[in-house]
């Protein structure tokens, strides 16, 4: 593991102590264990300003503080997950509070994607931060996206693998898919009411095929509430991006 | 910019007849004035004088709209709220509710107002973002002998806040006494040269005016403060049916008084306040709902600031509902619109008034200054960033792309309107918020609002000052 750019701090602080191979430098702040006060100091503000600017949805900035942190020796996997995904659950709990408007939510989206691009070569086999695999679309008659769009940023950058099928989708293309990807879960989404009825038999379709078994299925759209969800046998409804994907989390915790 | 248009009812040539209409019922008609002060002034100026009958010649209401300012600066007690009211204004300036005998809150219900109730809407309307005029008397403190309410009242105003003022019709002496007690505030002197108060006056519609209005039209010109002469005429009863003739009506109720205050000082600040309404023919009573009021009272408006130039006010959030129910929440937003849009410098009954002013809610105050806010904004117009006719952007996005994630709309998406006391949430967050209604989340919003509010606006050896004068009047 690199300590590049921590040579200032070598003599007190032999690379082994700080980055060490031990269980401890996996997860949570304990890979600090064992580091100088100083180092320890300094990894903190560096995981911070990337925290703080993912927050403020500055997507260009995020990107430097991300390199230099690298630069500084911090892992990838640590970034990702100290930073990153941290900030966004705080970005999360914002959104849910008001604090944050669903723009400026985005925009913290979207520099999230742009740091793990970044971040992402640099992964190991070990960092396995993908919180599951999601299969999302609207149905078919449906040409809706806007909401569904916002889920699918919102399960990205909650660490969700997100493979959204777009509109208008046919029964068909979710069992092949869901064949294929093997997801955790399923979103079916529809905004009209005259295409309610194709998300129930598109959700009977999942289970008459036999596939139910592995994945989960989540609805939503503006005509959907708990009550349909539950009349046509979804796992889970979800009135609104946020609350979707930490939706998912808890259905799959 | 502001929105290219106010809503007129009639054209410029209609005001030009109700004009000459007015001219006439003034000139011919008269007005009865119960003052020998002001009979006498009348005289002195080339009126007709009969009795307690004033014929105004044209002359005389020319040269009193004339010398009538067009704009009138008001000074708060703090500098920084101090308001243009009249031409040069910039937002529609905003008067507690006025004379209501009840106060109405979610728990209590309704019941005759005590001091502590006055007390509580004077700190909502200190710390109302929209109110920017304070005083006047929210609810009747019904708990304070009559006779010593005038001064407890005013000295619990200026207690309680640092706004310019409105002030009721009352006799000269107390008047004096009041200004006397001001400068106390302000610094002795202050308000001759100071428009701080202004007094609402009502005519005794039709045509006549009682001792103790003029006495206070009188006196506040001679301290150069304002006064807003306030026709409440009722069609078919203290005004013809007529739509426009109720318009000739009040225009000729209200410029009587304009006339005496010009009489009494050249240029000192009258306030146009057309406040007429339709009321309810089935029983001969004052109601506040009817589309049909503002059909008069904007005819009156477009006179004020087409023809004569005065700042202008009217009574523009009235209601007929008992409680804070739909009924409130429709008939206050249809007068909100219809008054603001019209023009009016400054509205009042406007901030928790409910029953045909018989009552004050401190819920409704909160739901009030929601719809207040909703048509100020709406009357700012598209201004800014809304200007950006934007075709490169929509360029940027192309169909069916999403605007949502572009930087100019993270930029502004704080700039758009909010509610403070309306649910924006979807249905399940409402539901687990507690399925509150709009009356819920008022009452925690008031209630917060009190709590958070200073108990004085005072310093203590003032207070103290200002509350031994008190003392020593009341004996």
């Amino acid at each position: 593991m690199s300590t590049n750019g921590w040579g200032d701090f070598s003599v007190t602080d032999p690379p082994g102590t700080v980055f060490g191979d031990s269980p401890e430098a996996k997860g949570g702040y304990t890979f600090l264990i064992g580091a100088t006060e100083n180092v320890r100091r300094l990894i903190m503000a560096d995981l911070k300003i990337i925290t703080d600017t993912l927050i403020a949805g500055d997507d260009e900035a995020l990107v430097g503080h991300v390199r230099a942190a690298l630069d500084d020796g911090i892992p990838a996997g640590t970034i990702l997950s100290e930073a990153l995904i941290a900030g966004m659950d705080v970005v999360g709990g914002r959104m849910e509070t008001g604090e944050m408007f669903i723009p400026e939510v985005l925009m913290s989206a979207m520099a999230m994607g742009g740091a793990v691009e970044v971040l992402k070569p640099l992964l190991s086999d070990d960092d396995n931060l993908s919180a599951g695999k999601v299969v999302i679309g609207t149905v078919k008659g449906d040409l809706h996206d806007i909401g569904k769009n916002l889920v699918v940023m919102m399960m990205e950058s909650a660490g969700f693998e997100v493979t959204d099928l777009g509109v208008d989708v046919e029964i068909d293309t979710f069992l092949e898919v869901i064949r294929e990807k093997r997801p955790d879960i399923v979103g079916i989404s529809a905004l009209l009411t005259t295409t309610m009825p194709m998300m129930k038999s598109t959700v009977e379709q999942i289970s008459e095929a036999g596939l139910r078994g592995d994945v989960k299925i989540m609805v939503g759209g503006a005509p959907v509430d708990q009550d349909f969800a539950d009349e046509i046998g979804a796992d889970a409804y979800a009135a609104d991006a946020g609350s979707a994907s930490k939706l998912a989390k808890a259905i799959l915790a | 910019m502001a929105l290219a248009n106010r809503i007129n009812v009639v054209g410029t040539d209609e005001l030009a007849r109700i004009h000459e209409a007015t001219v006439q019922v003034l000139e011919t008609t008269g007005v009865e004035f119960k003052s020998d002060d002001a009979l006498a002034l009348f005289r002195e100026n080339g009126a007709e004088v009969d009795g307690h009958r004033v014929k105004i010649p044209r002359a005389l209401l020319e040269k009193s709209l004339e010398s009538a300012p067009s704009s009138i600066t008001l000074w708060g007690r703090d500098k920084e709220t101090t308001v243009t009211l009249g031409e040069g204004q910039t937002r529609t300036h905003v008067e507690p509710s006025n004379g209501c005998v009840f106060t109405h809150d979610m728990e209590r219900g309704r019941r005759a107002s005590s001091m502590a109730d006055l007390i509580d809407f004077f700190k909502l309307a200190h710390q109302s973002p929209v109110c920017t005029i304070s005083g006047a008397i929210p609810v009747e403190p019904n708990d304070v002998p009559p006779e010593e309410r005038p001064l407890r009242i005013f000295f619990e105003t200026l207690k309680h806040t640092t706004k310019p003022l409105k002030r009721n019709v009352q006799p000269a002496r107390e008047i004096e006494e009041m200004f006397a007690m001001y400068e106390l505030a302000v610094g002795k002197g202050f308000l001759a040269d100071h428009p701080s108060i202004y007094a609402s006056v009502n005519p005794l519609s039709p045509l006549a005016f009682d001792t103790e209005p003029i006495e206070t039209i009188m006196t506040y010109a001679r301290h150069n403060q304002p006064v807003t002469v306030l026709s409440c005429a009722l069609a078919g009863i203290s005004a013809p049916m007529s739509l426009l003739g109720a318009a000739v009506l009040q225009n000729a109720d209200i410029l009587s008084g304009l006339v005496l205050s010009q009489m009494v000082t050249p240029g000192a600040g009258v306030i146009y306040a057309p406040a007429t309404a339709v009321p309810n023919m089935m029983t001969a009573q004052y109601v506040t709902g009817s589309p049909e009021s503002h059909l008069i009272n904007i005819v009156n408006l477009q006179m004020a600031l087409e023809l004569y130039h005065l700042p202008t006010r009217t009574m523009a959030g009235l209601n007929d509902a008992k409680v804070p129910d739909a009924q409130a929440g429709f008939e206050t937003m249809q007068n909100l619109m219809q008054c603001m849009l019209g023009g009016a410098h400054v509205i009042n009954e406007c901030l928790g008034v409910l029953d045909s002013i018989m009552t004050n809610s401190f819920e409704k105050f909160i739901m009030d200054e929601e719809m207040i806010s909703r048509v100020l904004r709406f009357m700012e117009g598209v201004n800014g960033i809304h200007t950006d006719l934007s075709a490169e952007l929509i360029d940027t996005i192309g169909p069916q792309g999403s605007f949502l994630m572009h930087p100019t709309t993270m930029k502004n998406c704080r700039t758009a309107w909010r509610p403070t006391v309306s649910d924006w949430n979807n249905h399940e967050k409402w539901e687990k918020q507690g399925e509150e209604d709009a009356m819920v989340r008022a009452n925690r919003i008031y209630k917060e609002r009190l709590a958070a509010c200073p108990e004085s606006t005072l310093e203590p050896e003032l207070e103290r000052e200002l509350s031994a004068f008190v003392d020593k009047r009341l004996g």
